[in-house]
């Protein structure tokens, strides 16, 4: 895989982890919260968190349960395990270092 | 946590149906909002559907990673619970040690004995020979009227043109190579070989490289190539030792190459290879069929096609030879695969044995049964009250599968400790010329077969049990306070019944061979071995040009060899019985039929004194006299195999004065005076019928012997009868030997005891092994009768405490423990010994001088066991006899 392509892919995962910190959530409230936090600058199809979801349950980054939305209606929520959180600081401390060899060129002072 | 895990289990829907009604509540939300914004239905809906994306695509994503998801959870389900199990197997296990100890014991007798076979087995014959396309890899045998022989020169060279063939090569094995280095010669065991050897056995050289054709010849073929063990041992696996001139038969050599390891297929397989260097004189030599001739098949050529390639040239020889006496359709030809004649005999030894150990393997997996029954009993109510506290059926049998494997595992670990140890006494015992045997080792195959083993075993041992204990049978048992059931108990008898059959099978077979090795063992050789020492010498040709020389160097030499004080005797000849191959040769008598049957008879050139020094006795005649030498008429000494063959209607004696002559096809017939005839030797080996055999006066071999044979004889010299004489000659003679010529190598001296000891390897090996295997059956199926007997008291002491009280007499109480005790042994031993007539049949080309039927090794092993199963039985019964009718009562 291009590193390019993974980056975009570690970022996207850490995003939805990050959102997971604050609490179980089903994947439209995930998708909404990003769209919120980012100002809509985030412009990936909304539809590409699930896939990401699926795999970090897979991999045991995030468990999944049924319950009730806010609607009365049955949804999956979503809850960050201790693997997840070990890998969102992974992920965090990754990109921190990216941004800080990338920053110097894009954005001189 | 573990709740969590175990949703998709409890989670029957299908990821399908997951998926997709996720993304739907995702497009209705979406389609929510838009229009909580204002938008019309039809437009929130594609307003979401595009913001969503390519949902065909992503929902196939999901249900992709969610189908390896449940996969994963389930097989983190099945390990964690099998984790469970086996922490909670090892902590049942520890908990009964003595039940533990003896079950592990048991397994690893059985698993470790049947890992040392394998480990052999698996050297000698499984693993591919470590040449290239090995199955390709033939040895041809010229045919006459169906019977095998070896090839000769010209046969050879009209091999070559078969083109069924890749690679033809000859080769000649010489048992005495002179080396020399430093000062002192050594004698080592080397091959003569063409210079396509390699190549038919698809074998490179480590360092260097081999020779070529052009050096395979007359004059040009000073080299030599040397094997790895040499090259470890004279050169220090020093890279410098190709090129090196070295001293080999008199001769200088340069060493070309080495050949690789693997190329030592056995503890004395040669250590120099030189041109065999045919001249153009070989190609007409007929009648010397001395040569090993091997071949690479083209690929697909079958043994069949290579066979029917080869007739032509065969019989294209066959034309040519000037005065035949068979018809040239006589001759054939013989394909092998060379493989079949290396493994050939030892594999069907070892799978003898292997099944030999199979057996010891069966009977240690019913004795843990038995144990696996017992504490299935004991553990009734342990079991019941899982089983009430919502254990299902299969859980439990899998809960004690796993107890029996991880019984099994700590067995086999145990085992390779078993295996290692029965491993070095195989090797041991074993004959020094089973191929490869010495590589035999405990290395990852035979790792996996031990696992491998334990696991099929722990299924075998652990399967019964199990299915009987996990039996609902809850309320009864717990209402009966888990004492368990006294009624039913089949199982347990029968098990013994087949493990009794078992060990009689075993034992059968262990008991005819041994019988036989011990037959052969007694076997008289026809000469007596006890304080008889032989030396091989070469003497090289660049000193020893003529015959007369030679005759007068091994005159002299015996005449020293016989000064040696506490020497009785002393003589020469050229091979000595029991040391491999003799000379053959086809003779006939004066006067009597010379076509059709030349018979092949063995023929040996000795001194006078021979029959003397190996105490082989005449029956009547005279022996080789000191005046019959090559000036003298030419005289003979026959056996009384060959007077019996040439003149079948008279006695052997009146053999005195007739004439024989090896069948000469240029000249005429030579004819030879029968001076004297002696009794039969066993020559090949002890288990084969003398064959017939006539001495030939050293002194009066025909000149052209002499290079054929090396120029070489071997000095035999008779010393004290004692133990280790013998061997105490050897320095000695060595001394003797160097007063006449400094300069002469003697081969190891070994004493006719050494090969007596070699000729009866396979036996001793046998024996030992086979008692040993037969003994552990014998101790195993011994504590099984007795676990069970002991078992069955223990089960009826409330009976047995009853009928005393009753008035029941100890000795009727005896006789309801015996009968009870047994009767599956009289089953086993009925059943065990019917099934003994079908199986020694498997093992009738092993036996010697008893028949797969012997009564006496039937019934000597049927009461062997009978009494076995008594002694076994013994101390349960009195102790049934003993119970103080008062504690038996009181126990309930």
């Amino acid at each position: 895989m291009p590193p390019t392509k993974d980056r975009l892919h570690g970022t996207l995962d850490a995003l939805v982890l990050k959102t997971l910190t604050f609490g179980p959530r089903h994947g439209y409230a995930i998708v909404r919260w990003l769209r919120e936090q980012t100002h809509d600058a985030l412009s990936v199809e909304e539809g590409s968190v699930y896939p990401a979801l699926y795999r970090m349950e897979r991999d045991g980054w995030i468990e999944a349960d049924w319950g009730t939305s806010e609607l009365g209606r049955k949804a999956k929520f979503y809850q960050i395990t201790e693997k997840g959180r070990r890998q969102l600081r992974a992920e965090t401390k990754e990109f921190a270092s990216f941004v800080e060899a990338v920053a110097p060129l894009l954005l001189p002072a | 946590m573990t709740g969590r895990r175990r949703w998709p289990r409890l989670w029957r829907t299908s990821v399908e149906d997951e998926v997709e009604s996720e993304l739907a509540f995702h497009l209705e939300m979406t389609t929510r909002e838009l229009m909580e914004q204002g938008m019309s239905l039809t437009n929130a809906r594609t307003e979401a559907e595009r913001r969503f994306g390519d949902s065909a695509a992503i929902n196939a994503e999901c249900q992709r990673y969610g189908t390896e998801r449940d996969r994963r959870a389930v097989r983190a389900e099945y390990l964690d619970e099998l984790r469970q199990d086996a922490t909670f197997a090892i902590r049942q296990l520890l908990r009964a040690r003595g039940f533990t100890v003896v079950a592990i014991l048991t397994l690893a007798l059985g698993i470790g004995a049947t890992a040392a076979v394998y480990s052999a087995l698996d050297a000698v014959a499984l693993r591919p020979l470590p040449y290239a396309g090995a199955d390709r890899i033939v040895a041809l045998y010229p045919t006459r009227k169906g019977q095998n022989g070896d090839p000769s020169p010209p046969e050879y060279l009209a091999y070559r043109t078969v083109a069924a063939f890749e690679h033809v090569a000859a080769s000649v094995l010489q048992a005495g190579i002179t080396l020399r280095l430093g000062e002192v010669p050594e004698m080592l065991n080397g091959g003569r070989v063409s210079a396509d050897y390699f190549a038919v056995f698809g074998a490179h050289p480590l360092v260097g490289r081999t020779f070529t054709a052009e050096e395979d010849a007359p004059g040009r073929a000073n080299v030599a190539v040397i094997s790895y063990r040499l090259w470890m041992s004279h050169f220090n696996g020093d890279r410098a030792a190709v090129g090196r001139i070295v001293e080999i038969d008199g001769a200088p050599h340069a060493i070309l190459g080495v050949m690789p390891k693997e190329f030592d297929l056995t503890r004395g397989s040669e250590d120099i290879w030189t041109p065999i260097a045919f001249s153009s004189d070989d190609a007409t030599k007929y009648g010397e069929h001395y040569l090993k001739v091997y071949a690479r098949l083209r690929p697909g050529i079958t043994l069949q096609q290579a066979r029917a390639a080869t007739i032509p040239a065969e019989r294209s020889v066959a034309e040519r030879i000037p005065s035949r006496s068979m018809k040239v359709s006589d001759y054939g030809i013989d394909v092998h695969r060379y493989r079949d004649d290396l493994v050939g005999n030892y594999q069907s030894l070892l799978l003898v044995l292997l099944g030999a150990v199979s057996f010891v393997l069966l009977i240690a997996c019913g004795n843990v049964a038995n144990l696996l029954l017992a504490r299935a009993s004991a553990r009734t109510k342990e079991l019941a009250i899982r089983a009430a506290l919502g254990a299902g059926r299969g859980r439990i049998v899998r809960q004690l599968l796993t107890e029996s494997v991880v019984l099994a595992m700590a067995g086999a670990v145990a085992g390779l400790a078993v295996a290692y140890g029965l491993l070095r006494v195989i090797l041991a015992v074993s004959p020094e010329d089973i191929p490869r045997l010495d590589q035999a080792n405990i290395d990852w195959r035979v790792l996996a077969f031990t696992l491998g083993t334990a696991v099929i075993s722990a299924l075998f041992f652990g399967l019964l049990p199990a299915a009987r204990a996990a039996r609902p049978q809850l309320q009864q048992t717990l209402r009966e306070g888990g004492r368990g059931s006294v009624t039913r108990d089949r199982l347990r008898p029968l098990l013994v019944a087949a493990e009794v059959t078992l060990a009689i099978t075993l034992l059968v077979a262990s008991g005819l061979l041994i019988r036989s090795a011990w037959k052969m063992q007694r076997v008289d050789p026809g000469f007596d071995p006890r304080g008889v020492l032989t030396a091989r010498l070469i003497l090289p040709a660049a000193r020893y040009p003529t015959p007369e020389t030679i005759i007068r160097a091994y005159g002299a030499i015996r005449d020293e060899a016989a000064r040696i004080p506490g020497v009785t005797a002393a003589a020469l000849t050229s091979v000595v019985p029991l040391s491999g191959s003799a000379m053959q040769s086809s003779v006939q008598a004066e006067g009597g039929p010379i076509d059709d049957k030349a018979p092949q008879t063995n023929l040996r050139f000795s001194s006078s004194g021979y029959f003397a020094t190996m105490h082989i006795p005449f029956i009547s005649g005279r022996d080789i006299a000191m005046t019959d030498d090559a000036s003298a008429p030419g005289v003979t000494v026959i056996n009384a195999a060959l007077a019996r063959m040439l003149w079948p209607d008279s006695d052997p004696r009146e053999a005195i004065g007739r004439r024989i002559a090896g069948v000469a096809p240029k000249n005429g017939p030579k004819y030879r005076t029968v001076v004297g005839v002696v009794a039969n030797v066993h020559d090949g080996a002890l288990s084969e019928k003398p064959v017939p055999e006539y001495y030939v006066p050293y002194t009066q071999a025909p000149e052209l012997i002499w290079p054929l044979i090396q120029r070489s004889l071997v000095v035999v010299i008779r010393g004290p009868a004692t133990k280790g004489a013998a061997e105490a000659l050897a320095r000695p003679l060595g001394r003797a030997v160097a007063r006449v010529d400094a300069s002469l190598p003697l081969t190891e001296a070994k004493s006719m005891d050494q090969f007596m000891r070699a000729s009866l390897a396979t036996a001793r090996m046998n024996t030992v092994l086979l008692s040993l295997l037969g003994g552990i059956a014998l101790v195993l199926a011994m504590v099984g009768i007795y676990g069970v007997v002991s078992y069955f008291v223990n089960q009826h002491t409330h009976e047995i405490g009853i009928r005393l009280a009753l008035g029941a007499s100890p000795q009727l109480i005896w006789g309801f423990v015996m009968r009870r005790g047994l009767a599956p042994i009289v089953a086993g031993l009925a059943i065990g010994i019917t099934l003994s007539l079908l199986t020694t049949s498997l093992i009738r080309q092993q036996l010697f001088g008893v028949t797969a039927h012997d009564p006496l090794t039937l019934g000597g092993v049927g009461s062997l066991l009978l009494v076995i199963a008594v002694l076994a039985m013994y101390v349960p019964a009195r102790r049934a006899m003993r119970v103080p009718p008062i504690i038996a009562l009181n126990e309930s």
